[in-house]
C-alpha cells in the first residue's frame, strides 16, 4: 500500500489484514520501489500524489526495473483526483479505486489479483 | 485727379480693359459689362485718360501688378497673372499684352471662379484628413491649418469635452501674432457665458455670419474684453458654425478674416458649414471609437480579473481535493472499520454512535464533493462530445438508475417516451447526468405516496426556450412546489428549498444548468405551490 497519508494507509492496512490479506505499507513511490525488492508483492494499491516520489515517477521506475516479475506486478490507482481512471488507464494500472474507498470494492479488486498470485 | 475712387471702382467692377502708352499715360479704359451704363463709371474713366496709372491708382505702386506690367513692356512679351485688389479682397485676372506704342490690359475678376476651385480643393483635402485614423483632436488642427490662409486668416477650434468649451486651436497666417493668438487661446469660454458669439452658437447650434465686423456690431455681441481682441487681430469679417452630429452640438469652427481683407459671404458659410460637417463627423466616430475603446479596456479588465478569481477558486478546490478529501476519507473509512467489527465488536449503543459520525462525515464528503463539481463545471471547463443519442434509451437508463432509491422513499417512478421521438445530438454522458440530478431532486423532495415522471415528449404544444428546432424531457413530480419568487434563485448556486432535513448543498440544479448550457440546452421550471414541479431540459435537435 503506498500512501502518504498515514491514517488513510493504516485504514487500508487494517482492513485487508482484518480480510486476511497481508500488507506492506509505503509512505511514498521510493519506499514502495524498496519494498517491491524485499517483499515481492502479489499487487501494489499505488497513490498518485504524494511528496518525495509521486506515483506517476513510481510507476515509471518500477516498469523499468530489471526484474520482469517486479516490473509486471499489477497495480490498482488510488487516488482523490477526479479524472483518477484516465490517469490509472494512462499509468496502465489494472483498475482503479476512488477516494474516499469503498470498502467492499477495494476488497474485491485485491482478491482478484491477490489470489491470482497466490496460485 | 478724383483718385480714390479708383480703387472703389475696382471693388465694383468685375472685368474691363485699360491701354497705356510707353510712359504709362492712361490711353482708354472701359469698364466690362457689368459697369455699362453706370454713368458715374463711365465720367470716371473718361477723367482718368492721360494721367499716369500709377499717379491714378497709387494703391498699384509696388506690387506685382506694377512688376508684371513694366516686364511685360520691358521684354515686350505677354504676361498672365492673377492678384487680389480692392477693400474686399477681389481677384482679378490680368492679361498685359505690349505693343510698341504701350501695353493693353485686360482685366477680369475671377474671385467666384477662385473661391469655387478653393472649395473644391478644401473639400478634397478634407476627405483625406477624416479619412485617415487619427485622434480627432490632431485632425481638427489639420482642417484649421488647411483653411488658414485660403478661407481664413485665423481658425479657432472649441470643442465641448466633459460639459466645458475647451478651445483646441487657434491657427492663424502671420507668425508675428503668436502673442494674440496665445491670448485668445487663454480667453475662457463657458456655453453660459454672455458676450461670447462661439457659446452663443455653441447653445443655440445655429451657424452665425457677420459679413462686416464694425466696432459697433462687434460691441452689441462680445464681451469688452473680445471686443478689444477682435479689434486688436483687424477682425472684418467672421463665420462661426457649429459641429453638429446625431443632433448635438460638439462644438465650433470660427473662421475670420483680417488681414486679407476678405468679407464671408452665404456661400463661404455653406462651404464652412460643409467643412464643419465632415469635421463633426470625425470627432463624433471618434468619441465613440474611445468610448468603446476605454468600454473595451475595462471589460477586459474585469475579464483577466474573473480569470484570476476563477483560477485561484480552480486551485482552491484542487487543494480540498487533497488536503481535506484524504482525511475525512479516512474518517469515515475508520468508522467504517468500527461499524463492520473489524476492530472489535461493538455494542448497539457504540454502533449507533458510529452510524451518526458516519453520516455527518458523509454530508461533509457530499458538500466538497459538490464544490469541486462546481469548480469543474465553470463556463469552459466542461467537456462535451456531440454525437447522436437515444433520447429512450437515456430516459429508461436514468429512470432504472433511480428505482431503488424511489422505492425505499414510497415513491412511484417511471418513464414515459413515445415511439416517434425525433433524432437528437447531443452528449448522452451529460444528458443523463442532468437527468439523474432532476430525478435525484425530485425524489428527495416528494412525499411518500406520490409520483415522479420522467417524458420525453415529441409534440411541439411547448414554446421553446429558443429559435431552431428542439426536443424536450421533463420531469414532473407530485412534490410541495416551489414559490414563484423562488424559481428564479433555483438555478443560483447553494439556493436551497425548505427544511435542511432533506441532504443536500443547493448545488445540483446550478451544474445541471451550466451543463445544459454547454450542451446547448436549457432547463426550464414549471411550478405551483402545492400541484408539484415540472422540470424541462430542452435539447436543440441538432447539437449547438
Amino acid at each position: 500500500v503506498i500512501e502518504d497519508h498515514a491514517d488513510t494507509r493504516h485504514m487500508v492496512e487494517e482492513y485487508l489484514t482484518f480480510e486476511g490479506i497481508p500488507t506492506i505499507g509505503a509512505e511514498n513511490g521510493l519506499e514502495g520501489l524498496a519494498a517491491l525488492r524485499e517483499d515481492r508483492p502479489s499487487v501494489i494499491l499505488l497513490d498518485l500524489s504524494m511528496p518525495v516520489m509521486d506515483g506517476w515517477r513510481f510507476r515509471h521506475e518500477q516498469q523499468r526495473l530489471p526484474d520482469r516479475d517486479l516490473a509486471g506486478i499489477p497495480v490498482v490507482v488510488l487516488s482523490a483526483l477526479h479524472d483518477c481512471e484516465r490517469q490509472a488507464q494512462v499509468l496502465g494500472a489494472v483498475d482503479v479505486i476512488p477516494k474516499p474507498i469503498d470498502f467492499d470494492r477495494m476488497l474485491a479488486v485485491v482478491r482478484r489479483y491477490y489470489v491470482a498470485a497466490s496460485d | 485727379m478724383r483718385v480714390p475712387h479708383v480703387a472703389t471702382i475696382l471693388d465694383r467692377v468685375t472685368d474691363g480693359f485699360l491701354a497705356v502708352d510707353c510712359e504709362w499715360h492712361i490711353v482708354n479704359l472701359h469698364w466690362g459689362a457689368q459697369a455699362a451704363g453706370q454713368a458715374s463709371l463711365d465720367r470716371e474713366a473718361r477723367e482718368l485718360r492721360g494721367a499716369v496709372l500709377w499717379d491714378a491708382v497709387p494703391q498699384l505702386r509696388d506690387t506685382s501688378f506694377q512688376d508684371q506690367s513694366r516686364r511685360a513692356m520691358a521684354e515686350q512679351r505677354p504676361v498672365r497673372f492673377q492678384d487680389v485688389v480692392g477693400d474686399t479682397a477681389r481677384w482679378i485676372e490680368v492679361h498685359v499684352y505690349p505693343s510698341p506704342e504701350g501695353v493693353t490690359i485686360y482685366f477680369q475678376d475671377i474671385t467666384e471662379r477662385k473661391r469655387a476651385e478653393d472649395a473644391l480643393r478644401l473639400l478634397a483635402e478634407i476627405s483625406t484628413i477624416f479619412g485617415t485614423p487619427l485622434d480627432y483632436r490632431e485632425r481638427l488642427a489639420q482642417l484649421a491649418h488647411l483653411v488658414v490662409p485660403t478661407l481664413a486668416d485665423w481658425c479657432i477650434v472649441d470643442v465641448m469635452e466633459d460639459r466645458r468649451v475647451n478651445r483646441l486651436h487657434v491657427v492663424h497666417a502671420d507668425s508675428a501674432k503668436a502673442g494674440l493668438a496665445a491670448a485668445i487661446r487663454h480667453l475662457t469660454q463657458d456655453v453660459d457665458e454672455p458676450g461670447s458669439p462661439v457659446a452663443e452658437v455653441l447653445r443655440t447650434g445655429t451657424p452665425m455670419l457677420l459679413p462686416e465686423v464694425s466696432p459697433r456690431v462687434l460691441r452689441a455681441i462680445a464681451s469688452p474684453e473680445r471686443v478689444r481682441l477682435a479689434e486688436e487681430l483687424g477682425t472684418r469679417s467672421t463665420m462661426i458654425v457649429p459641429l453638429i452630429a446625431r443632433q448635438r452640438t460638439l462644438g465650433t469652427l470660427t473662421f475670420l478674416a483680417a488681414e486679407s481683407r476678405r468679407r464671408y459671404t452665404p456661400d463661404d458659410l455653406r462651404l464652412a458649414e460643409e467643412l464643419s460637417s465632415h469635421a463633426a463627423l470625425a470627432v463624433d466616430n471618434a468619441r465613440l471609437y474611445e468610448e468603446a475603446q476605454t468600454a473595451r479596456t475595462e471589460a477586459e479588465r474585469q475579464r483577466t480579473e474573473l480569470e484570476r478569481v476563477m483560477k485561484s477558486r480552480a486551485l482552491l478546490m484542487r487543494g480540498i481535493s487533497h488536503d481535506v478529501k484524504n482525511p475525512l476519507g479516512a474518517a469515515d473509512g475508520y468508522a467504517h472499520l468500527l461499524e463492520q467489527g473489524v476492530l472489535g465488536t461493538l455494542s448497539s449503543k457504540q454502533q449507533e454512535g458510529v452510524r451518526r459520525i458516519r453520516r455527518s462525515l458523509q454530508a461533509a464528503l457530499r458538500l466538497i464533493y459538490d464544490l469541486l463539481e462546481v469548480a469543474r463545471t465553470e463556463p469552459g471547463q466542461i467537456d462535451v462530445h456531440i454525437k447522436p443519442i437515444d433520447v429512450r434509451q437515456v430516459v429508461h437508463d436514468v429512470v432504472e438508475e433511480y428505482l431503488a432509491s424511489a422505492k425505499t422513499a414510497g415513491l412511484f417512478l417511471r418513464a414515459e417516451t413515445p415511439e416517434d421521438l425525433p433524432a437528437v445530438r447531443s452528449d448522452p454522458d451529460r444528458v443523463r447526468q442532468v437527468l439523474g440530478n432532476l430525478v435525484s431532486n425530485s425524489v428527495k423532495y416528494t412525499p411518500a405516496g406520490g409520483h415522479v415522471i420522467v417524458r420525453a415528449v415529441a409534440d411541439t404544444e411547448r414554446q421553446p426556450p429558443g429559435p431552431g428546432q428542439w426536443a424536450r424531457i421533463e420531469v414532473a413530480d407530485t412534490g410541495p412546489g416551489i414559490p414563484t419568487d423562488m424559481q428564479k434563485r433555483i438555478f443560483d448556486e447553494f439556493t436551497r428549498i425548505g427544511s435542511s432535513d432533506v441532504p443536500g448543498t443547493g448545488i445540483g440544479l446550478a451544474i445541471s444548468r451550466r451543463i445544459a448550457w454547454a450542451l446547448g440546452a436549457n432547463i426550464t421550471l414549471e411550478s405551483k405551490v402545492g400541484h408539484g414541479s415540472t422540470f424541462t431540459l430542452w435539447l436543440p435537435l441538432n447539437g449547438h
